[in-house]
């Protein structure tokens, strides 16, 4: 029988980057796949887990559970949704089957016959891991990031290594309220960090990290990794890049 | 002579109760020499950390540190029992072990063997838990003349600072500053520049006067081998092992937490420590004391000050196996901004933001458990395995259970709008119109250059629109 298969869509995404999970949709559409979009998702709980609020996230990690119960496979574009659901679940509501069929977008797509070859997208993108891609996996069972290995074979892309990349962007959920100077100078940095590899394009997989880095100001797009793939399959189209401030190589052409 | 100094109590010790970190934090952001050594030196080390480590160990680092991490935890477990071989090994070649409740305790017991012996002059290694008992200050005050042994201690003791990092206490200063600071040691010879080589030296002529006339000497102590009974210092600059053999007295303080069961288990925890503290194999200097030489008397004072408490308490005793390397100050990119000064505590980032509210209790230091963006590098570089980012959740789980009526309401009322479709798609449109004006709790993410971007499209409409066009189409 056919894997039941469901995306389960970041909260901050649907209301903050609806486009981030189109792509991702797209995508998986792409590959040919059936899937549904539980219409009663909400909230994974992770704001409450990490704001010791344990009960309600131990509620709405139960309620998760059902709401995706008939599926085999639940697909989510976010490595700190679906690590919130692997790693943090059992420990709050015990052992709960949607912990086992839960995965992270680029885990998903380098298990499936799928070729990022078969995308081109010209230009120079870096790439920010996302922290809570550190709670998928316990670390000596961590393979090479999976974003990374797809990006790294999509045709005319340079892809240009991020210094520093395992430092994290500062957004942080109620950190990024709670010390917001000290939110806001990471984000600077690691907009710097970005812009110094010569990229026009930041590819940051976690809803929250691109909310917080597009609310500052800087030259780069920041996209998520399947925003990449589908515009380079054509299945979405690529918007213009928005005018740098400063002029630019491009420019001075 | 040194002038005496008393360090300026209140940077590891705030005077406000409860602490908010708010105004250190700007401050340590304005400061420029500290966003410049501080973040460049934490990634260097970090990478270094991570090399030797490699090196050491390659795919089976992580291994390694599980493994270390169990014998803290079961050492932790059991910790009456080690600590009574310990003593019991200790006292058979004659070291005299002392045990105090807290931190006036502590101090009052190395008062006491000091006075004892007539000590006048002191020479003291670096160690985080005389600073934790506030011994120099305790010292001076006694009119025992005391000197920093340790490059960055003296430094900070002859400007009145104090260190901001477990293993590279001045990592907020650079040679410009030491220079001028130990040139106070002596003008007439400080050299002109702030060369390392040529400030050490002349650190050196000073010091080797302050160890040949001292008669006490005080060191921490890293791990406490209960096999053996032997007092285990690492350090790189010989004055441990220079401060533990002058004079005719040796003091060491150190928690009752350093306890290690046998030299096999000590082997793996050496192995991690150097390599996460500053990426060497070993410290330069690995001294174990385990007897007075004939004339001479060895103390260990050991310190409670807390740690039983945390002991009793399962979610955090794991707290206790820390072995102080700094390691998740380096890593801490919320650390590299602020520096160590901005957690008002003797253990500063993630660690310090876990066992600081354990020690003193959670009330007096409301912001640290969330003084981290849980990002879990710590964790990863952790070398005895400590899930840092889940015990700063569980201090905000505590946070929580103790807030008060309104915001846990707050929070039941946002759960049970979450529990429902309908219910989502009204609070969520409420929390739509609340973002896109910037008001209440959003507000907050108008900081500097940083605004709120405004909600887009809802993914879910999106598609539900592109879905009903395709089937049109099809």
């Amino acid at each position: 029988m056919a894997e039941r298969i469901a995306l389960f869509v970041p909260c901050l995404a649907e209301h903050f980057d609806a486009r981030a999970v189109e792509a991702s949709a797209l995508l998986l559409r792409h590959l040919g796949l059936a899937f549904d979009v539980p219409s009663q998702q909400t909230c994974c709980g992770q704001p409450f887990r990490t704001s010791g609020d344990l009960a309600s996230a131990t509620a709405l990690a139960r309620r998760m559970d059902k709401v995706f119960a008939r599926y085999d496979r639940i697909i989510t574009p976010s490595a700190s949704c679906a690590a919130m659901v692997r790693t943090h679940y059992p420990t709050l509501a015990g052992p709960l089957p949607i912990a086992q069929r839960v995965v992270e977008l680029a885990e998903y797509l380098v298990t499936r016959d799928f070729d990022p070859a078969t995308a081109s997208w010209p230009g120079v993108a870096t790439w920010h891991p996302s922290c809570h891609a550190r709670d998928l996996a316990p670390p000596e069972v961590r393979s090479s990031p999976p974003a990374l290995s797809l990006l790294s074979r999509v045709r005319d892309l340079t892809l240009v290594p991020l210094p520093h990349a395992s430092q994290c962007c500062g957004f942080g959920g109620a950190f990024a309220t709670r010390f917001s100077p000290v939110s806001v100078a990471l984000g600077q940095d690691k907009l710097a960090l970005a812009a110094s590899t010569g990229a026009h394009t930041l590819v940051a997989d976690d809803a929250g990290c691109r909310l917080h880095l597009r609310g500052l100001p800087s030259a780069l797009e920041i996209k998520h990794l399947a925003e990449i793939l589908a515009e380079g399959l054509h299945l979405m189209p690529r918007p213009p890049r928005r005018a740098p401030r400063a002029s630019t190589p491009e420019r001075a052409r | 002579m040194i002038p005496r100094s008393t360090r300026p109590a209140e940077l590891l010790f705030p005077r406000e109760s409860p602490f908010r970190m708010a105004s250190r934090i700007d401050a340590a952001l304005a400061d420029p020499e500290l966003s410049r050594f501080v973040p460049a030196t934490t990634r260097l080390k970090d990478d270094t950390r991570v090399a030797a480590l490699a090196v050491a160990f390659g795919p089976r680092v992580y291994e390694a540190r599980r493994l270390a991490g169990q014998i803290r935890r079961a050492t932790l477990a059991a910790l009456d029992h080690h600590l009574a071989r310990f003593i019991t090994a200790a006292r058979s070649h004659g070291i005299e072990v002392h045990i105090a409740a807290d931190a006036a305790e502590a101090r009052a017991l190395v008062l006491a063997i000091a006075a004892r012996r007539g000590a006048r002059r002191a020479v003291k290694a670096k160690s985080m838990v005389t600073e934790e008992i506030q011994l120099l200050d305790a010292l001076l005050g006694a009119g025992i003349d005391t000197l920093e042994t340790d490059l960055g201690e003296l430094v900070l003791q002859l400007d009145d600072d104090a260190p901001s990092h477990l293993v590279t206490p001045m990592i907020h200063k650079d040679r410009v500053a030491a220079r001028r600071a130990l040139a106070r040691l002596d003008p007439a010879s400080a050299p002109a520049e702030p060369d390392p080589e040529a400030l050490t030296a002349h650190a050196r002529q000073a010091l080797r006067r302050s160890f040949a006339q001292a008669d006490l000497g005080i060191t921490g102590a890293n791990f406490l081998c209960a096999e053996t009974g032997e007092i285990v210092l690492c350090t790189n600059e010989g004055n441990g092992r220079l401060s533990s053999l002058v004079g005719h007295t040796h003091i060491a303080v150190t928690g009752i937490e350093k306890v290690v069961p046998t030299l096999d288990h000590l082997a793996l925890l050496l192995e991690l420590l150097a390599r996460s503290a500053t990426g060497q194999p070993l410290t330069v200097y690995t001294s174990f004391v385990s007897a007075p030489t004939p004339g001479r008397e060895v103390h260990l004072v050991l310190v409670d000050n807390g740690r039983s408490g945390v002991l009793a308490d399962e979610t955090f005793r794991d707290a206790l196996g820390c072995i102080r390397c700094g390691a998740c100050l380096n890593t801490c990119p919320v650390y590299r901004q602020i520096g160590g000064h901005a957690y008002g505590s003797v253990w500063p980032g993630p660690i310090g933001a876990v066992l600081t509210p354990l020690m003193r209790g959670p009330e007096t230091t409301p912001d640290l458990p969330w003084a981290s963006t849980l990002c879990g590098a710590c964790h990863e570089a952790c070398p005895v395995d400590i899930d840092l980012p889940a015990l700063l959740v569980a201090h905000r789980a505590r946070d929580h259970t103790h807030a008060g009526l309104l915001s846990r309401a707050r929070s039941r009322l946002v759960r049970f709008m979450l529990a429902g479709r309908l219910r989502w798609r009204v609070a969520s449109a409420l929390a739509r119109a609340i973002a896109s004006r910037h008001l209440g709790p959003t507000r907050a993410w108008d900081h500097g250059p940083r605004r709120l971007p405004a909600p887009g499209p809802r993914f879910s409409s999106r598609w539900k629109k592109l879905t009903r066009r395709r089937a049109r189409d099809a």
